[in-house]
């Protein structure tokens, strides 16, 4: 009837739910109970077990959350939080028994991340492990890649890094060029990436290189998982003004990788890395980290006698209205994967959102505490400059408004 | 959580889809005018029990915004959020059909307040019913019939009454704006994917698709924000939240889908006004998009 009032021909994805009440049109898919916004008994536990485990181990964090970037000489403090998740069954709950998990829904998987991105992530790397190449490895893997990653990712040992954009492949991430070239039952890479996080620790990468260069450009695209220890890498770090220590440039020369270490295969390699990125729009909640943050603002205020000030109230709730817009939208790309639905275009709405959100919540930040908040230790200082990277890490604002108006809103292609 | 409509939940929205398809839309909202009252299309909701589901158990408040998102997007002329929403949550079955709220605080004109058997109205703390005795109605472009009312006091509803009917009242407009947000911006891309100038649709110029883009999320956002809101019995910091946001939606959207449409936006034949002029209406409401920052803060951290 919908159809009547509005002749529109939005595609199904859409709205992937009865509940799109919407003068689009939708797919109808029944429900297995009413729709509703509460958090199970199990949930409310899970999450109470991984507050209190930070509270426990960093118990000064949640009141000054900072982004943590871990150094290379502090792998054993990772690992010691990152096996004490792992002993209370709390780090792969959401994943199959048989890959280190409790087959727990998709939401302990937001929940832990909640939880450890908002205070600083003490999972430092890891986070990206257990958000989206554990689960391309899961879904694309031979046996033995299955066998030995994603034991070691569950056990809380696996420290990756991503080696996708290059100088001249940045949102047009498929014009890459780094090239690997088949020799016998090895792939031999040559190329840079750049903007390359967590090298200091990683000691895998997920490459990706191009493997058919006479192809359009993302079909000739493959991933390689690369051990950062192989000859032929050099990682050089980059001074940026984000507070992001591990950024870096990886050179490859000659570098030898065995054909085994193939992801899916050979030219199928944007597939993956797309169904991996939409993961990992929602992968890092950067709404619950808003939400920490406008907690500590709103401390800060009262202690400084500007909480009552109705301009300032004003803008925390402006800001807070955002947040929670962002983490509506991002439960509903959650619930999509707890429904086990394929990654679908509402995780693009939910990017733009959270983008939004979390920059208006670090300009709050800036302005709320003006002068003070020049000091770079100080919570605006924490806050301002990281935020910056929100609406570019992981594709930045602009390509996801042009995933929204062309999958979603389905505009004319340019 | 789940964000899926069960069986029961989705067989309302059809069959109130259903009534306004036949009972509603522009040409009906064009018919009865701006300061127009649709007798019959409310007589029909109100029959098939369709402005009391927000105190039937298997439904709830959720329910109700649902109908309220529905009856905005199909333009019905009748006060139909505030009736199904705040109505059964304060009054319960004595609700009246035709209800209109006010706040004693607020000297404006009353929503539908010449067509009420019955006013809430807002004192402080507490919330009392009222009698209309006279009203007079204003000239209005933006969407629904004003008046300014004369009331006699029937009874009080007891302290803390007043709150309740805050945060309910909240939740009506943030549902009612997210309704008329997903017309107003469908309507928008429909008309931009259609029209052509430089020799291809303006749909596809990228500078226009990123506000359209940008106006989808703000219109997504109000949806689940009022949906949370009601789900959650309209705790003061949930329904502040979601009519803060959806008043800045109205706000952002109830322009920028004009500008995007041009020329004949402006024009009554174009249904782009049939949404804009009631978000604008509404986003003012109830002391419009501060009052509901501040409400949010001030439940959110004291």
């Amino acid at each position: 009837m919908l159809r009547s009032v509005r002749p529109l021909s939005y595609p199904a994805c859409v709205h992937l739910r009865r509940g799109a009440v919407s003068a689009y049109p939708q797919s109808f898919r029944l429900g297995r109970g009413a729709m509703e916004f509460a958090w199970t008994e199990e949930e409310v536990a899970y999450r109470e077990q991984v507050r209190a485990l930070v509270d426990e181990r960093y118990p000064t964090w949640r009141a000054t959350p900072v982004h943590h970037s871990f150094a290379t000489d502090e792998r054993d403090q990772v690992t010691s939080f990152t096996h004490e998740l792992r002993d209370r069954k709390l780090l792969t709950a959401h994943w199959p028994q048989e890959y280190g998990g409790a087959d727990q829904s998709a939401w302990m998987h937001i929940i832990l991340g909640e939880e450890l991105w908002s205070v600083g992530e003490p999972r430092g790397p890891q986070y990206m492990s257990v958000n989206w190449i554990g689960p391309a490895i899961m879904a694309n893997g031979t046996e033995e890649q299955k066998q030995e990653h994603l034991g070691r990712i569950s056990d809380g040992e696996a420290f990756w890094c991503q080696g996708f954009s290059e100088p001249d492949s940045g949102s047009d991430l498929a014009s890459l060029k780094c090239r690997a070239v088949r020799d016998g039952e090895e792939y031999v890479v040559n190329g840079q990436k750049i903007w390359t996080s967590h090298t200091q620790l990683a000691e895998w990468c997920f490459l990706l290189v191009r493997t058919d260069p006479e192809a359009e450009p993302h079909k000739g695209i493959s991933v390689l998982l690369v051990p950062m220890a192989t000859p032929g890498i050099e990682v050089r770090s980059i001074a940026n003004v984000a507070g992001e220590s591990s950024f870096a440039e990886v050179f490859f020369t000659d570098v030898r990788v065995p054909v085994a270490n193939r992801l899916g295969p050979e030219n199928g390699g944007w597939d993956i890395v797309r169904a991996a990125l939409t993961y990992e729009r929602v992968g890092a909640p950067r709404w619950h980290r808003g939400s920490v943050v406008l907690d500590a603002l709103v401390a800060w205020a009262k202690e400084h006698d500007q909480f009552d000030d109705p301009i300032v109230q004003s803008r925390l709730g402006e800001a807070k209205a955002a947040i929670e817009a962002a983490r509506m939208l991002a439960y509903r790309v959650v619930d999509e994967r707890a429904h086990k639905l394929p990654p679908g275009p509402n995780a693009y709405v939910a990017r733009v959102s959270m983008v939004r959100a979390e920059k208006q919540v670090a300009e709050l930040a800036l302005w709320l505490m003006g002068e003070q908040g020049i000091d770079g230790e100080s919570l605006a200082g924490h806050t301002f400059y990281p935020t910056l990277t929100a609406g570019v890490a992981g594709g930045t604002y602009e390509v996801q408004l042009n995933l929204v108006a062309g999958l979603v809103l389905q505009l004319p292609r340019r | 959580m789940d964000f899926t409509l069960d069986h029961d939940q989705q067989a309302i929205v059809d069959a109130v889809t259903t009534i306004l398809a036949k009972q509603a839309g522009p040409e009906r909202a064009r018919a009865l005018g701006t300061s127009g009252h649709d007798d019959a299309l409310l007589d029909a909701l109100a029959q098939a029990g369709f402005l009391d589901l927000a105190n039937e158990p298997s439904v709830g408040p959720l329910g109700a915004v649902l109908v309220a998102e529905l009856a905005s997007l199909h333009h019905a002329r009748a006060n139909i959020a505030l009736r199904a929403i705040v109505g059964p949550m304060l009054l319960g079955a004595s609700a009246p059909t035709r209800l209109a709220v006010a706040d004693a605080a607020r000297p404006g004109p009353v929503r539908f307040g010449q067509y009420a058997d019955a006013v809430l109205i807002l004192d402080g703390d507490e919330a009392h019913v009222a009698t209309v005795t006279a009203a007079t109605p204003i000239d209005s472009p933006y969407g629904y019939p004003f008046a300014h009312l004369d009331t006699t006091p029937m009874r009080s509803l007891g302290p803390g009454s007043g709150a309740t009917l805050t945060n309910w009242w909240r939740v009506a407009l943030a549902a009612e704006i997210a309704g008329a947000l997903d017309g107003a911006v469908a309507h928008t891309v429909q008309y931009l994917r259609e029209r052509h100038q430089f020799k291809k649709p303006l749909g596809s110029l990228q500078a226009l698709q990123h506000r359209l883009a940008e106006a989808f999320v703000w219109a997504e956002g109000a949806r689940w924000l009022a949906r949370r809101a009601a789900f959650e019995g309209a705790t003061a910091a949930a329904a502040a939240a979601a009519a803060a946001y959806a008043a800045q939606a109205a706000q952002l959207v109830g322009t920028d889908m004009h500008q995007l449409s041009g020329a004949i936006g402006f024009t009554t034949e174009f249904d782009l006004q049939l949404w804009t002029s009631r978000l604008h209406a509404l986003r003012v409401e109830f002391g419009g998009v501060t009052a509901h920052q501040l409400a949010t803060t001030r439940a959110q951290w004291g």
